[in-house]
This record gives C-alpha cells, sequence and structure tokens, in this order.
C-alpha cells in the first residue's frame, strides 16, 4: 500500500490513528503492531511471515548475545544474526543477479529463480541488524519485551522505504512517549508536505521521463531535460516519502530521524552525501566503513574502505550493474575530493562548486536509472550530441521544445523546491505574524497569516494532491524497489 | 504567538482528519456509481473479498481502483486537477488535449515514419493479395489538429508531408484522393475527434468524383438527436458547450437493410439504441464494429463498395448508401488481414481505404 494512495490516505491512516488514539496507553504499542502488520500484509502477505522471523531473530539473539556478554557465544549469536539478515536480502534480493554474473561467467545456464522482492527487505534487515550489532557493542541494552521491538521492527511508518531508524533513536518513545497537538499538527503538515512533494512534483517530472523514453524526435536539449527530471523526480519521490514518513512518526508520538538536508545546495560531493539519504550514510559509516577503519589506517587502506562502502551502498539500491556503477562513481568522486582536488574545490565560486556537484549528481542519476548499462552509456552520450556513437544529434527538435514549454514551469518549481527558499520565507513569514501586538486588528491579522499558511495550506495542498491521485495520473515509489 | 499557534494546531489537526472521515465515511455511504459520463468508461466496482485475493495481493490494487473511482465528488477533484496543471503549471495540454477558440483538440506528433511504412505495406500487401485489378481508392482524413494545431501553437505534424509520405509508399495501383481542401475546422465537432456527418456534403461530393460516381440527390433530411458530449469533453478545466448529434437521412435510409457481423443482427443504420451508451458517436453504425454491411435495393446503381475504415468511415458510409447497392465496412483492427476473403468475395467492388491521420500514424491499428 503506497502511502499516496487513496486506500492509505483516506481509509489507513484515519482508521488506524483512531484505533491508536482510542487504545489505553499501555496497550498503545499492541496496536501500533498489529495496524503495522496488517499494513505490511496488504501489500506482502505471504512475505509478512518474513517480517515476523525477522523480529523473532534478532530478539532472540540479542537476549542471547546480552546474556553471554564478552564471551565468545556473543560473537557466534552476532554473526549468526547477520548471516540470517544478510542471507535474506541476500537470497530475495540478490540471487538472480548472482547467478547471472555466474552464468556468464562460466559460460553455463544455472536457471534464476525470479524469486519476488519483499518490500522494504532492504530497510528493515538493516534496521534489526543495526540493533543485534548496537547490542553486541552495548551500545543500547537488549530489549526484553518482544512487543517493543516487534514494534520497532514493524512500524508501519518507516518500515518500506525508511528512514533508515535505528532501535537506539526510537528506544525510549518506544515505552514513553508523548502524543500531543503540537507534534500531531507538526506531523500532520510534515506528512501533507511530503505528499505533495511526491504526487505534485516526483509525479509529474516521472511523467516527463516516460515522455522521454517515447520520444521520436531525440535531441540535446530532450536528453538533458530528462536528465534533470529525473534528478528532480528521485529527490521529490524519496523525500517525500520520508517527509510523510516521518510525519506519521510524529502524529504517533515518535521522532524519526532526518533523511534529507536540502542535498541539492551542497557544494561538493562530499557534502551531498551529508545531506542525501542520510540514514543510510549513518548506517554504512557506523556499520562498515568505522569497523573497516575509516580514516585511521594507511591511505591504501583508506581508499579500500571508500570503495567498498560506496559500491555497497550501489549494491543496495539494487541487484544491478548500473548501481554499482552508481556507487563506484560516488566513491571515485569523494576520493577524488580527499585526495586530489578537495582544497582547490573549495577555493572556487559558490556558483561554480554547485554546477560541479549538480551536473556530476545529474550525470550519476542517468546512470541510476537506466535498466541496462548500455541505455544509461546512450542515454548520457545522448547529453552530449552522441547518438548512435556518431556525433550529430540536434540541438533542440520541435517535440522537445515543445514539451520545454508545456513542463518548463514543473522544473522551476521543482529547482525552487529542492532549496529552503520556501521554508525560509514561510518561517519568516510565520515570525512576522507571530508577533505580539497589543493591536487586537494586527494580533487577529497575525492569527489569520498563521491560520492561511498553517492550517488552510495543508488542506488546500491535501486536496489538491487528491485530485491529482484521482486523475489516474503516474504514482509509483522509486525506492519500493529497492 | 503561543496561544495562536496552539489554536492553529488545533485547528490544522482537526481540520485534516474531519476531512479524512469526511471523505471516506461519505464515500462509504454514496451510492456507488456504474458509470462516468464525463470520463465516457465504466467505472470499477467494489472487488470480492476472497482469500485468494487477498493472498494474490490482488485486492488491495483492485481496493484502490474501485476507491479512486468512486471517489465522492470525482468529477469536481478532475476540474480541479485539471485546473491546476493548466493554470499553475501552465501545462500546454492535458494529456494531450488542448483547446482552440471554442475547439478541443488533441496533439498528434510526431509523424512516426516506421509505422506509416507498416500501415502503407499491409494496405498494399491487401491490394497485392486481394484486389487485383479492381478500382482502389485511397483517402487520409486529417485530425482537427490540422486546423487548430498551428493557430495554437502547438507542435504538428506536416499533413503535406505525410499525404506525401502515403503517396510514396503506396501501390501505385491505388489512387490516392486529398481531402485536405474539402475539410474545415466547422466540419468537425467541437469537444469530439471526428468529423460532423452533417457537414460531410463536399467530401463526399469529391469521393463521388473520383470515383466516378453518378451525383446524388439533394433531399437530404436533417435529423437532430440531441446534445453529443464528445472524448474531449471534460478533458479540460475550462468547459465548453456540448455539440449536437446532428444524422443525414438520405434517400433509402430507412430502407437499407444494415447487418452487424460481430452482434449477428439487422438493425437500422442509426443505431438509437447507442444513444444511451457512454460513446453517442456510437449511433452512426454501432460503433467499433469489425464487418458491417449495408444493403440497398433502391440504390441509384448497382455497384458495390468495400471500404476499410476507422470510426470516420461510420459517419460517411450512409452517405453513399444512395449511389452503392452494398456496401461492406471492414475495421482492420479486428479483422485479420490474411483472412479477409472469409468475410468478403472480392470480385470488382468499388474499394476505398479511408483513414484518419490519427490512426495512419499508428501502427497499433492494424493488426
Amino acid at each position: 500500500m503506497l502511502f499516496s494512495s487513496i486506500s492509505f490516505i483516506y481509509y489507513f491512516l484515519p482508521i488506524s490513528m483512531a484505533f491508536y488514539l482510542l487504545t489505553p496507553k499501555r496497550f498503545k504499542n499492541i496496536t501500533l503492531l498489529l495496524v503495522s502488520l496488517l499494513f505490511y500484509f496488504l501489500g506482502e502477505p505471504v512475505y509478512t511471515l518474513l517480517l515476523v522471523f525477522s523480529s523473532v531473530s534478532d530478539y532472540l539473539h540479542s537476549l542471547y548475545i546480552e546474556k553471554h556478554r564478552g564471551e565468545k557465544k556473543a560473537k557466534y549469536a552476532l554473526i549468526s544474526s547477520i548471516v540470517i539478515n544478510l542471507g535474506a536480502l541476500g537470497f530475495f534480493k540478490y540471487i538472480d543477479f548472482f547467478i547471472t554474473i555466474i552464468n556468464q561467467i562460466l559460460k553455463v545456464q544455472i536457471p534464476v529463480l525470479g524469486v519476488p522482492l519483499p518490500i522494504g527487505i532492504s530497510f528493515f534487515t538493516f534496521q534489526t541488524m543495526s540493533y543485534t550489532i548496537d547490542v553486541y557493542r552495548g551500545e543500547v541494552k537488549a530489549e526484553r519485551s518482544f512487543l517493543s521491538l516487534a514494534t520497532f521492527v514493524c512500524l508501519f511508518p518507516q518500515l518500506i522505504a525508511g528512514p533508515i531508524v535505528r532501535y537506539s533513536d526510537i528506544a525510549s518513545e518506544l515505552k514513553h512517549r508523548v502524543t500531543d497537538l503540537s507534534k500531531t499538527a507538526e506531523g500532520v503538515q510534515r506528512f501533507v508536505i511530503g505528499l505533495s512533494k511526491k504526487v505534485l512534483l516526483a509525479n509529474g517530472f516521472g511523467e516527463f521521463c516516460i515522455l522521454y523514453r517515447g520520444a521520436e524526435q531525440p535531441s540535446v536539449l530532450f536528453h538533458w531535460m530528462y536528465a534533470i527530471a529525473f534528478t528532480m523526480q528521485i529527490y521529490f519521490d524519496f523525500s517525500g516519502y520520508s517527509d510523510m514518513a516521518i510525519g506519521m512518526g510524529k502524529m504517533l508520538g515518535f521522532t524519526f530521524p532526518e533523511n534529507f538536508n536540502y542535498p541539492y545546495v551542497s557544494k561538493s560531493i562530499t557534502e551531498f552525501w551529508r545531506r542525501w539519504h542520510m540514514s543510510l550514510s549513518k548506517w554504512f559509516r557506523d556499520y562498515v566503513y568505522i569497523p573497516l577503519g575509516g580514516n585511521r589506517v594507511t591511505k591504501v587502506k583508506w581508499i579500500r574502505n571508500i570503495m567498498t562502502v560506496w559500491l555497497l551502498t550501489g549494491l543496495w539500491h539494487g541487484a544491478a550493474l548500473n548501481f554499482v556503477v552508481w556507487g563506484g562513481f560516488f566513491g571515485t568522486l569523494l576520493l577524488l575530493e580527499k585526495f586530489i582536488y578537495g582544497r582547490q574545490l573549495e577555493r572556487l565560486p559558490a556558483i561554480v562548486k554547485h554546477i560541479y556537484v549538480m551536473f556530476l549528481v545529474t550525470v550519476s542519476f542517468v546512470i541510476f536509472n537506466a535498466d541496462t548499462m548500455r541505455i544509461a552509456m546512450s542515454d548520457l552520450a545522448g547529453m552530449f550530441g552522441i547518438s548512435d556513437l556518431q556525433y550529430g544529434l540536434p540541438l533542440i527538435t520541435n517535440e522537445s521544445l515543445y514539451y520545454f514549454k508545456s513542463y518548463g514551469l514543473l522544473f522551476v518549481f521543482g529547482f525552487v523546491g529542492a532549496t529552503p527558499l520556501v521554508k525560509n520565507v514561510v518561517l519568516q513569514f510565520k515570525a512576522l505574524s507571530g508577533k505580539t501586538s497589543k493591536s487586537t486588528t494586527l494580533a487577529f491579522s497575525g492569527f489569520l497569516s498563521l491560520f492561511m499558511i498553517e492550517s488552510v495550506g495543508s488542506i488546500v495542498l491535501l486536496l489538491i494532491s487528491t485530485a491529482n491521485l484521482i486523475s489516474g495520473s503516474f504514482n509509483p515509489f522509486l525506492y519500493f524497489r529497492f | 504567538m503561543r496561544a495562536n499557534q496552539s489554536s492553529i494546531n488545533k485547528i490544522t489537526v482537526v481540520l485534516f482528519f474531519i476531512i479524512l472521515f469526511l471523505i471516506s465515511v461519505s464515500q462509504l455511504i454514496l451510492p456507488d456509481k456504474e458509470i462516468s459520463q464525463a470520463e465516457r468508461r465504466r467505472l470499477e466496482q467494489m472487488p470480492k473479498v476472497t482469500s485468494n485475493a487477498i493472498m494474490e495481493r490482488e485486492l488491495t490494487d483492485k481496493l484502490e481502483k474501485y476507491l479512486l473511482d468512486q471517489f465522492p465528488a470525482r468529477d469536481q477533484f478532475l476540474k480541479s486537477d485539471a485546473f491546476v496543471k493548466q493554470v499553475v503549471f501552465q501545462r500546454q495540454d492535458i494529456g494531450g488535449v488542448y483547446q482552440y477558440k471554442t475547439y478541443l483538440s488533441k496533439v498528434l506528433f510526431p509523424e512516426k515514419t516506421n509505422d506509416i511504412a507498416y500501415i502503407t505495406n499491409k494496405i498494399n500487401t491487401i491490394c497485392e493479395t486481394y484486389l487485383s485489378g479492381m478500382p482502389i481508392f485511397m483517402t487520409m482524413v486529417p485530425d482537427k489538429g490540422y486546423f487548430t494545431a498551428d493557430r495554437s501553437g502547438k507542435p504538428h505534424i506536416d499533413y503535406d508531408a505525410f499525404e506525401s509520405e502515403l503517396k510514396s509508399k503506396l501501390n501505385t495501383s491505388l489512387k490516392y484522393v486529398s481531402l485536405l481542401d474539402s475539410l474545415h475546422l466547422e466540419d468537425y465537432y467541437k469537444t469530439d475527434a471526428h468529423w460532423r456527418q452533417e457537414a460531410l456534403e463536399p467530401v463526399v461530393k469529391v469521393l463521388n468524383k473520383e470515383m466516378s460516381n453518378p451525383t446524388t440527390e439533394n433531399s437530404i433530411v436533417y435529423d437532430n438527436l440531441g446534445e453529443f458530449k464528445g472524448v474531449y469533453y471534460d478533458k479540460l478545466f475550462n468547459t465548453t458547450e456540448p455539440d449536437q448529434l446532428i444524422t443525414v437521412k438520405v434517400p433509402g435510409w430507412e430502407t437499407a437493410i444494415v447487418t452487424y457481423a460481430d452482434e449477428k443482427k439487422v438493425a437500422a443504420i442509426y443505431r438509437l439504441d447507442m444513444l444511451d451508451h457512454l460513446d453517442r458517436y456510437d449511433t452512426f453504425l454501432g460503433g467499433p464494429q469489425s464487418l458491417v454491411y449495408i444493403e440497398n435495393d433502391a440504390a441509384q446503381t448497382d455497384k458495390e463498395l468495400v471500404m476499410f475504415r476507422d470510426s470516420f468511415g461510420s459517419s460517411i458510409a450512409p452517405w453513399f448508401i444512395q449511389t452503392y447497392k452494398k456496401i461492406t465496412l471492414i475495421d482492420l483492427r479486428y479483422v485479420d488481414v490474411d483472412k479477409l476473403n472469409q468475410y468478403v468475395s472480392f470480385s470488382n467492388q468499388d474499394i476505398l481505404f479511408l483513414y484518419n491521420t490519427t490512426v495512419l500514424n499508428n501502427k497499433i491499428n492494424f493488426k
């Protein structure tokens, strides 16, 4: 069930919230767990067992680790837990990828299994693994209550597409959390903003990408517009989803970690990855990069550590060569910034640094979105006027010019929306509206302004997004495939 | 400020959940609709809840479609969406549909040369296989964009080049008849893609002349069947007036025997039973039909006509019953070219290929 679906917004969300709010405090986790399992069951009836198994497995492993802390048994239990989690991930997500590689290398014909990918497996296995590792490291105590742990693992807002919430992030809220009006209102606004980003912006860019694939008159302009459109789509799609998850978390009394911080305003690739999919970057930093030695090793090993993390990051996104190349591309860029031109980059004017980042990020997402490396190369070549290994693709065609006009304003909205500009303007406006005034008229106008921004704004965006959904517009979630 | 913020928080939360509950409750209470007149399609009905449907994940998919289709005030939401796309995002078209003056039109662009080659090859194959030595005519009906696209700054195919492309690829035994100069924007419905039957007299004259037919009589009666909301009606935010569905009663229209092969029945040339259907244009020869035979013993000649056609053919065919004793209409979307002689006995009929540019630019329309 998509967050941006009528069944979720108008049925699942209000009904589950009503049940949750009506449940006495000490039974809230039970309600939340049941609602979360129902949420997953509606999308993945069979694999719900896998989710339950994952919860039980990590619950038992962590208790065992705690019981045998300091002993070898704890280490074996940790290894067992990691093997089970990675085994499940490897089987469901990567088995066919590896079979295909083996077939190509050894010239054999092992049949691919075609096992459907359980939704959200990349997210919930990483969450449960981080929990067991944290218990082993002594950073968190093993959860005695299975209910609390299962609620953490299955919590529906972040279950299938993140942010990757660690047990330590919400451990205290699993026991005691406050659901007050202020937090709920924040949650509602955040949810609606996320929904609008997803439906009004990401889906619009998605439509454009489909038009590009069906284009009859390719041109350099069309290739660039596609590259930028997908760069925008993936940002608004994923950050919109994260906003909805964080918003719903707030409505339920949880504070999930932020996942995006306007990555497209970055002035280096290093900064970009501090702002993009932050929960994943931190996961790899804490559970792969630092255990490998981080930067406190020889230069060669440091390079190895960085490349390992980035190739794995690529692979995490999908079982295909283009994702590995995408990860390797960023790993290489980060190495170049660290060892070759990082200092020179810092001295460049801000605009040049922005162009540098956005050019490389755009190129990277062209690789990311291609079904095969051949398509990726063809898309990239088109951006530079090359088609079928020959230079001479027209700069502009009537078709690309028409779509440029038709989608131009969407691009403008996208560019503005990807910066903190709107947020800052709203905050300034709210600050001005909220200034205490002794005059009744001014106080009322302040109240009215706040009312218009927060209450009316949220409702208008909700209804506009609903209208878009009803019109049957394009509505997939990109990160569902990961 | 804190008091203000607290009140705003309350209002936001209450408004949000009231809207969610109001919409969901009203959706549950309101009776389900069978069809959407605005979209001219059947709406999804409540799916059956079975264990199989749940386990196969069909239920959630069907339920979502059902909820979308039966959403309260669906038509108003669709209009609002069109408004946002047209006014806020300044989209040049909505699903390809745009407005020029009071005419709604659809972008046809670009020219698909591969598809044209495929289609002309199909036509040539038919000519070579079945129509050797017969008088064969081909005509292309320009879509409304021929008159509207350029004037409203929309991209469009080069219609002259399109015709040249057709002519150059078609078998030389075909005589090509151009209609580009015989048609005007006013000859089309404002809210639909099709031409208006009552406006086709000049086109019929051109075709009759090219096919060496006698001049037809002018004792024609026009019958207004009421409002017609075409395929583009309601697609945009700004509404246009519905069209009028007018039929022509040429001599012989009442006595002609029309056999609808798909339905295995004989019925009238104007199917008034279709006026209740989603597409009132189906009144013309019953809408999409693979094979239709029209016989008129009172025709001016003993000639027969075989017309390979799309939906534009449905409204022009009745004009020819004055001339032809038998007209056979074939829609190649539903008839396998390899089995044509199973349905039609080709002897010495006049052959007319009549297709709209939209159909000729997309090979999916030819089996």
